[in-house]
């Protein structure tokens, strides 16, 4: 009967998950669709793995359970002696191969477009430092530091935390909606890894070397991101956010030294 | 799990602590395992509390960052080195000869060493915990350059991962001599157990692999005491050359953690379904697959580190194919429970817990595997979900499961049904409230590592250490019913349990010290 | 009972797998490189000088393979040394020799000594990527308040593939650090 309790609990404290979440609804459960293309992309394969596995999950417990129901010593059944079945045997190792070959197929087409970092309109060199971004935008002047702005009242508890809250910088990395944007990354020191959820992007920088990955930005927003690489002390204290907009208005940014022109540039939130 | 004195063979053996520190006897270190890894579990579980506590809310409340980053480390060392690794030699040690019909360990004054190392080494990596600059805070994965700047702590951890390395390879040594060597005659190599088989490979994978972790941390040594630079990009080293040897023992290393599990679970599910196990040969066949695909899969680890395309695909696809070989397991394991007569004993539930909650690990792990969506998991709280779920519910109670199915074996006594089945339902209750939530964190995009984490992972981070709390205090309960069992408790029947298949069930309970002395007939 | 000789050979045997695994780990590291080498697994260009007579020099642009090649730079030592590329980015055409400089000033009162290590991106492209004439072979001084133009003449190899059209180089500076002050 303790079984059943606990089951009972357990679905308590799941409506309670579902039903408290001040910031609830399923999106904060899931990986973000993002705004892009590929990031789309990414979300559907990492749905549709999921339906499969889900799927099998379903056939493997199901059986299980059933089982375990049926099965019993109590219910009096006699056990029964066959251990082996070379057909079942193929089957299960037929048909999981087959699933699995069925899912490598749109994974490695999406990969192929994530690779394609060619015909970039603009070059960025991002560098990662203990514990801060470096941004440059490359053949232009513009070059600037990006680092956490949250106060250190706010992380030391004697201040309430604002709703950005250890995702918000100094200077955002301004990027215009609908051109395509190559990032070389590299390091200064460790190793870090430049994340941005919504546009899918997570490469890690290396010192000494550079990788490179390339976007095209859909809608223009604010977009947060992490290092995603243990950097030591403050690695948690080294987000990226990037405010993403329309092509005039970054041309007038960038025109403008990477500093916001127009008044409300300036006065949007970090 | 101690104690068996009761000597039928009248052999002279020191007594008290001598006899622990001097014994050759493989039941004897085989208990020295157990409990070393007892202990170690607490002081792991210890530092994951602490982890837990800073990250129960948002803020820095207890730990500085660094200290807390110690802890990530530490947590890991301790756990996979200090709890998995010699608990399931502790097994091996204590079944392997009963299981085979040998006498004993083929190296018995090697395995007196192989144990002893350990506390050696573990003092040593403790120690580091009081040292200036603090204990190492880059990863148990150790990569440069940030595990170069570790203080006075380096060569320490260095040297203690050399000597557990040797502990665990000495270890191995022993036990593929015994399995080869010490068989009693008819006991082929596919009439063996599959908790012999699993760690056979095991043995073999431990035997190829740690020699190369020994490598790359001497490499990291040198690097940073010596100025060679294999590492260091300002003398022509690469820093990303350290993951690939990292994990080339790291891949495997995560199945040798998790084979001997299968092994377990194979002996239990037969033996509670009252039916035998089947695809015994399949069995076989899907771990040395699995051995073998374990040495071709390890830059799955390191996806984002920018490698070429052709080598992203070729180990997308190489580490999906692993999906197969562990299906067919699970797929055994379930048809050996079709139409047997179960019963649920600790054991029993433990080993379904672990095929349940094992395949739930598997299923994220495959998720993984999809490159471009692993660039959304990777480095994430999603990535520490599936490691746990594989190795808390996997590992750790396959772990509990052996324990509780041959402890009437080893120390004569029946342990207390009902407290061993709370055990199991507190520990999978609490088990799946600190891990499954993390799956969401991770997909909404909190990294993994950090002592602070903006406002929207608040919820879930509050349940997982809930769940972190309640699972630690559960093992509590597992620390008293053992220490209670070995005391005393209902006398146990050789056979123990109702179905139970196997030599070890043919020897009374607790077993005389010296097992086969003669060989046993093998049908 | 069984031959305890038997176990001893087992054990050596096993040993020998052991200490043959620990001599792998070392031999993996030239084994990446030369894998590196090959497949340009890491963006890494060798650092070994080319042969100019496969090559020839640049004259006027008549082909229509012609690609993108950006130079960029960065400086471990921000505050001590400026470190860059006198032109961001060239039009070239495989096949032919093209030169150009980076800029190295020492901004300190101190003598610098390091080295420039090269990264090529996407890193398929490193392999093709041929230097005749490199600062980054051997270590550069730098004088107290010094500004040294560095030369470097390149190729790209006509092999590579046609779908690679913009190739960036990155020098990173490091200082050479003496092991034996740390």
């Amino acid at each position: 009967m303790n079984f059943l309790n606990l089951k009972k609990l357990s679905i308590l404290i799941l409506l309670y998950i579902l039903g408290s979440n001040s910031y609830a609804g399923w999106l904060d459960l899931n990986m973000p669709k993002g705004v892009t293309d590929i990031s789309n992309e990414v979300y559907g394969l990492h749905m549709l793995i999921l339906y499969i596995c889900i799927g099998i999950g379903v056939v493997v417990f199901g059986a299980m359970f059933w089982s375990i129901w049926a099965h019993r010593k109590s219910r009096g059944v006699t056990p029964a002696t066959f251990h082996e079945s070379t057909k079942l045997e193929f089957i299960w190792t037929i048909v999981p191969f087959a699933i699995l070959i069925g899912m490598a197929v749109p994974a490695t087409k999406t990969l192929i477009k994530m690779y394609d970092t060619s015909e970039s309109e603009i070059h960025i060199k991002i560098t990662g430092y203990q514990w801060l971004w470096q941004y440059e935008y490359l053949n232009t002047d513009v070059s600037f530091y990006s680092k956490l702005s949250t106060p250190y009242k706010e992380i030391y508890n004697q201040k309430e935390k604002n709703v950005n809250y250890l995702q918000e910088v100094d200077n955002q990395l301004v990027l215009p909606i609908n051109k395509k944007i190559r990032f070389l990354l590299t390091s200064n020191d460790v190793l870090h890894a430049w994340w941005v959820p919504d546009l899918a992007l997570k490469k890690d920088a290396i010192p000494g070397y550079i990788n490179e990955m390339a976007v095209v930005i859909k809608e223009p927003g604010i977009y947060r991101g992490r290092c995603a690489e243990l950097c030591g002390r403050h690695h948690g204290f080294m987000p990226i956010v990037i405010k993403a907009v329309e092509q005039n208005d970054y041309e007038k940014w960038l025109a403008n030294g990477g500093k916001a022109e127009s008044t409300d540039l300036a006065s949007t939130q970090k | 799990m101690s104690t068996v004195v009761k000597d039928t063979h009248h052999e002279e053996h020191p007594s008290g602590i001598m006899r622990w520190i001097t014994t050759t006897n493989h039941k004897d270190i085989g208990t020295l395992y157990l409990w070393f890894a007892m202990i170690m579990f607490f002081i792991g579980g210890l530092m994951a509390l602490v982890i837990r506590s800073e990250l129960f809310q948002p803020g820095l409340q207890f730990v500085d960052p660094q200290f807390f980053n110690s802890m990530t480390t530490m947590h890991a060392l301790v756990m996979i080195f200090g709890v998995v690794m010699p608990a399931f030699t502790g097994l091996a040690n204590w079944m392997i000869p009963i299981m085979i019909g040998g006498p004993d360990m083929a190296l018995p004054r090697m395995n007196n060493y192989s144990f002893w190392i350990m506390p050696f080494a573990f003092s040593m990596l403790l120690s580091t915990l009081f040292m200036d600059g603090g204990a190492p805070a880059g990863g148990w994965t150790l990569y440069p350059p940030l595990s170069l700047q570790t203080g006075d702590a380096f060569p320490f951890l260095i040297f203690a991962i050399h000597f557990m390395g040797l502990s665990s390879i000495m270890g191995a040594i022993n036990i593929v001599a015994t399995i080869l060597n010490m068989r009693a005659p008819g006991m082929t190599l596919m009439k063996m157990p599959l908790f012999v088989w699993t760690w056979l490979i095991t043995a073999f994978l431990l035997i190829a692999v740690m020699p190369v972790l020994a490598g790359g941390v001497t490499m990291l040594l040198t690097d940073k005491f010596f100025g060679t630079s294999f590492f260091n990009a300002a003398g022509g080293g690469d820093p990303v050359m350290f993951q690939h040897i990292f994990w080339f023992f790291g891949h495997p290393e995560v199945y040798i953690l998790i084979l001997p599990s299968f092994g377990v679970v194979s002996a239990i599910i037969p033996t509670f379904a009252r039916k035998p196990l089947f695809g015994y040969s399949s069995m076989v066949y899907a771990t040395a697959s699995i051995a073998f695909l374990s040495f071709i899969v390890w830059a799955h680890h390191m996806f984002t580190v920018g490698m070429p395309l052709a080598g992203e695909v070729f180990f997308m696809l190489a580490t999906m194919l692993i999906a197969v070989p562990t299906g067919v397991k699970v797929f055994n394991w379930v048809t050996t429970m079709w139409r047997g007569a179960m019963t649920f004993e600790t054991p029993m539930l433990f080993a379904i817990g672990f095929i349940i909650m094992f395949t739930i690990g598997g299923f994220s792990g495959l998720m993984l595997a999809i490159t471009p969506a692993d660039f959304q998991y990777h480095d994430t709280y999603f990535v520490v979900a599936h490691f746990h779920y594989v190795l808390v519910p996997g590992s750790i109670f396959a772990i509990m499961a052996a324990c509780y199915f041959w402890l009437p074996k080893w120390t004569g006594n029946m342990y207390p049904e009902t407290l061993g089945k709370i055990h199991f339902w507190l520990s999978t209750f609490f088990v799946n409230l600190t891990f499954f939530p993390m799956h969401f964190v991770g997909l909404a995009g909190m990294p993994r590592r950090i002592p602070d984490y903006s406002l929207q992972f608040a919820d879930y981070n509050m349940i997982a250490s809930i769940g972190a709390f309640g699972f630690g205090f559960a093992q509590l309960i597992f620390l008293y019913l053992i220490i209670k069992t070995i005391k005393g408790g209902k006398k146990a029947t050789d056979e123990v349990w109702e179905g139970a298949e196997g030599l070890e069930w043919t020897l009374s309970s607790p077993p005389p010290y010296h097992s086969f002395n003669t060989p046993p007939v093998i049908k | 009972m069984v031959n305890s000789k038997i176990n001893k050979i087992t054990a050596k045997k096993l040993f020998f797998i052991c200490i043959a695994m620990f001599l792998f780990s070392f031999a993996l590291i030239p084994l990446y490189n030369v894998i590196c080498d090959v497949t340009g697994l890491n963006g890494n260009t060798s650092n070994l000088k080319e042969k100019a007579n496969t090559f020839s020099e640049a004259t006027i642009m008549e082909s229509n393979d012609k690609l993108n090649i950006q130079f960029i730079s960065h400086e471990t030592i921000k505050n001590k040394l400026a470190f860059k590329p006198k032109e961001f980015e060239m039009t070239i055409v495989p096949g032919k020799i093209y030169s150009t400089m980076y800029v190295a000033t020492n901004k300190s009162d101190l003598k610098i000594i390091g080295q420039a290590v090269p990264s090529v991106s996407p890193n398929e492209a490193a392999k093709y990527l041929k230097k005749l004439e490199c600062f980054c072979f051997e270590q550069q001084t730098f004088k107290p308040g010094e500004v040294v133009e560095l030369p470097l003449y390149f190729a790209i190899d006509e092999k590579m593939p046609k779908r690679i059209k913009t190739v960036t180089l990155s020098y990173s500076f490091f200082e050479t650090v003496d092991v034996s002050k740390k």
